[in-house]
């Protein structure tokens, strides 16, 4: 909840300044150098997990089962959306759904990759319902962890939780199902971490 | 992103590798702020934010009940095809 409320906070105080500035101070030069250093850091925090020989050792085919679901159910009616947002194509629906609750990444990525085609303004615009969708997801979930779980099972919230399985959900998901479902949480978690990056600027580049 | 899992595997020894753990969401509230500023230096943007905020729920409901019903489609299937 803190590192939501921090998240918001950050993206407020910008509006903020963005607002009282009536410029935007250069923003997207040095968003896309940070971005690049980010990419870095979240490849150095994978490859130097000591836990992540023995979360890769639990993966079996069985569970590359639940990744896919959460990335083909998520696309699908993501792409389902652009019937009713009439404004957007059927990829810039599946590239925000791309996100799956990894909304600091996902929105960044989107007014980076976004902007030299379809310009600023836009992918802006995209970027922002980026932010919003996927703290809406995580929010959801958060909320509704304990009905998820009683009525469509374990599984389907650890689908649900996206991206944030293995971190924000992972207490909720532990409460709910039962510790024997956190290797299981941890790799969908980090499989989906890892496509995030890749769907995203997929979508965005169609 | 892979030149850096290549250099933290190099160095998971290494002590001061963990500071990513740290500087991970310092970089993200940094680029938020960013987006914040592009964001709120547009005055459309500004006055269009509850209307994406609509369209953001839309998407966030859609693909939330897309992945638990895709999750609970595979599952049932899954567990059908064992049991065979």
């Amino acid at each position: 909840m803190k590192g939501t409320l921090c998240v918001v906070g950050s993206f407020a105080i910008g509006c903020l300044i963005g607002h009282l500035s009536g410029s935007d101070m250069g923003a997207q030069d040095i968003s896309l150098i940070a971005l690049y250093a980010l990419m870095l850091q979240v490849g150095i925090s994978v490859g130097s997990n000591k836990g992540l020989k023995d979360i890769v050792a639990t993966i079996r085919p069985q569970s590359l089962v639940l990744p896919l679901g959460t990335i083909a159910g998520t696309l699908i009616l993501s792409a389902a959306a652009s019937l009713v947002l009439s404004r957007w194509s059927v990829f810039d629906c599946m590239a925000v759904g791309s996100g799956f609750a990894y909304y600091s990444l996902s929105s960044i990525l989107i007014a980076q990759v976004k902007e030299p085609t379809v310009g600023m303004q836009v992918a802006t615009e995209l970027a922002t319902i980026a932010l919003l969708a996927n703290i809406f997801r995580e929010m959801m979930t958060l909320i509704l962890a304990p009905v998820i779980n009683k009525h469509l099972g374990a599984r389907a919230l650890i689908s649900a939780a996206g991206v944030t399985s293995m971190d924000v959900l992972l207490p909720s998901i532990v409460n709910c199902s039962g510790k024997e479902m956190i290797p299981l949480a941890i790799a969908h978690g980090i499989i989906i971490d890892l496509s995030v990056p890749f769907f995203v600027s997929l979508f965005c580049s169609l | 992103m892979f030149v850096g899992v290549g250099i933290g595997y190099a160095l998971r020894k290494v002590r001061a590798v963990n500071v990513v753990g740290k500087t991970i969401p310092l970089t993200i509230y940094a680029l938020l702020c960013l987006l914040g500023i592009t964001v709120g230096a547009n005055s459309y943007l500004v006055s269009h934010l509850g209307d994406f905020g609509g369209q953001a729920l839309l998407l966030a409901v859609l693909g939330l009940a897309g992945s638990m019903a895709a999750t609970v489609a595979l599952s049932r299937w899954t567990r059908k095809g064992g049991g065979k």
